[in-house]
């Protein structure tokens, strides 16, 4: 690591060279998103979150500004699962639906938390790629959470 | 014969029965009270549909149904009439018991109710992307 550092320093690349070395590295371990600081960051934020429905709406907020705004593609299939925490949240801090365990919600939330967080494993300003280990802790959530999220969105359909 | 309709399931614009729920599906997207009808079954139906052949797409499917409710509602109309059929078709095909492969042969009969989905997904996926977000942004 540190004679990596330092061929780049001799040989007096840019740095934004070496910033795009590191992303490509970490698209290449995906799991890398799952052990990142800005996920154990993320988590315990979600503890703090999860009873409190004033910070639930904020993060609702934010969330669904930022869902409207990036790019769908990284995260593939998972998209309408996204929207679906997203709506989730909001059912929940509304007291609509209180249907869900509190470790699926502790997932959902740590999800959002590093969904909006844009400084989290690879900034969300690179291009291209700033998404991906987003995509990647989502699908990780979505794999916690889908029987409550399926169950959801049943409820959705069938209550309203 | 089973084998041919296998290899027909695979191929959705081979498929008769979805020509047919297509066929329907146009006649219905100009009916708001067809299109409740068609809502009302697949909320009786939707817990007896398995969820696993359709794995992610599931999703995708109570989009589609959340979205045709907000339609005849009046309360989402952002949707051209071409993905608005290809949404009714594919809902129409996946709550017929007797499409390509019949519904109660065991895990093959969602089998081609699957592949359907994932066509109509495939050509509709960003109205319905586009709709989630109204739904998170608009409510």
């Amino acid at each position: 690591m540190i004679r990596a550092m330092t061929k780049t320093k001799t040989k007096s690349r840019p740095r934004k060279a070496a910033s795009s070395r590191r992303v490509e590295r970490l698209v290449s371990q995906p799991r890398a998103a799952l052990r990142s600081e800005a996920f154990a960051r993320a988590l315990a934020e979600a503890k703090s979150h999860a009873n409190n429905p004033e910070r639930l709406r904020a993060l609702f907020e934010e969330a669904a500004r930022k869902a409207a705004a990036v790019p769908r593609e990284p995260f593939e299939d998972s998209w309408p699962y996204l929207q679906a925490m997203l709506r989730l949240i909001r059912a929940y801090f509304r007291g609509e639906y209180r249907n869900v365990s509190q470790e699926g919600l502790l997932w959902i939330i740590t999800a959002m938390n590093y969904f909006v967080d844009p400084f989290d494993l690879i900034p969300d300003e690179v291009p291209f790629l700033g998404f991906v280990d987003d995509a990647t802790v989502m699908a990780f959530a979505i794999g916690r959470t889908r029987q409550a999220l399926d169950d959801f969105m049943t409820w959705e359909t069938t209550a309203f | 014969m089973k084998a041919k309709r296998l290899a027909l399931a695979k191929n959705p614009k081979r498929n008769r029965a979805f020509a047919d729920a297509l066929a329907r599906a146009r006649a219905y997207a100009k009916d708001p009270e067809a299109l409740r009808a068609l809502f009302q079954e697949a909320m009786r139906k939707t817990s007896s549909i398995p969820k696993a052949p359709f794995k992610d797409l599931w999703g995708y499917f109570q989009a589609m149904l959340r979205l045709i409710r907000a339609y005849y509602r009046g309360e989402y109309r952002a949707i051209s009439v071409t993905n608005l059929v290809m949404i009714i078709g594919a809902i129409i095909y996946v709550l017929n018991p007797w499409d390509l492969i019949p519904d109660w042969i065991p895990t093959l009969g969602f089998l081609d109710d699957a592949t359907i989905l994932a066509f109509a997904v495939q050509k509709t996926r960003e109205a319905l992307d586009d709709f989630t977000s109204w739904e998170t942004i608009a409510r």
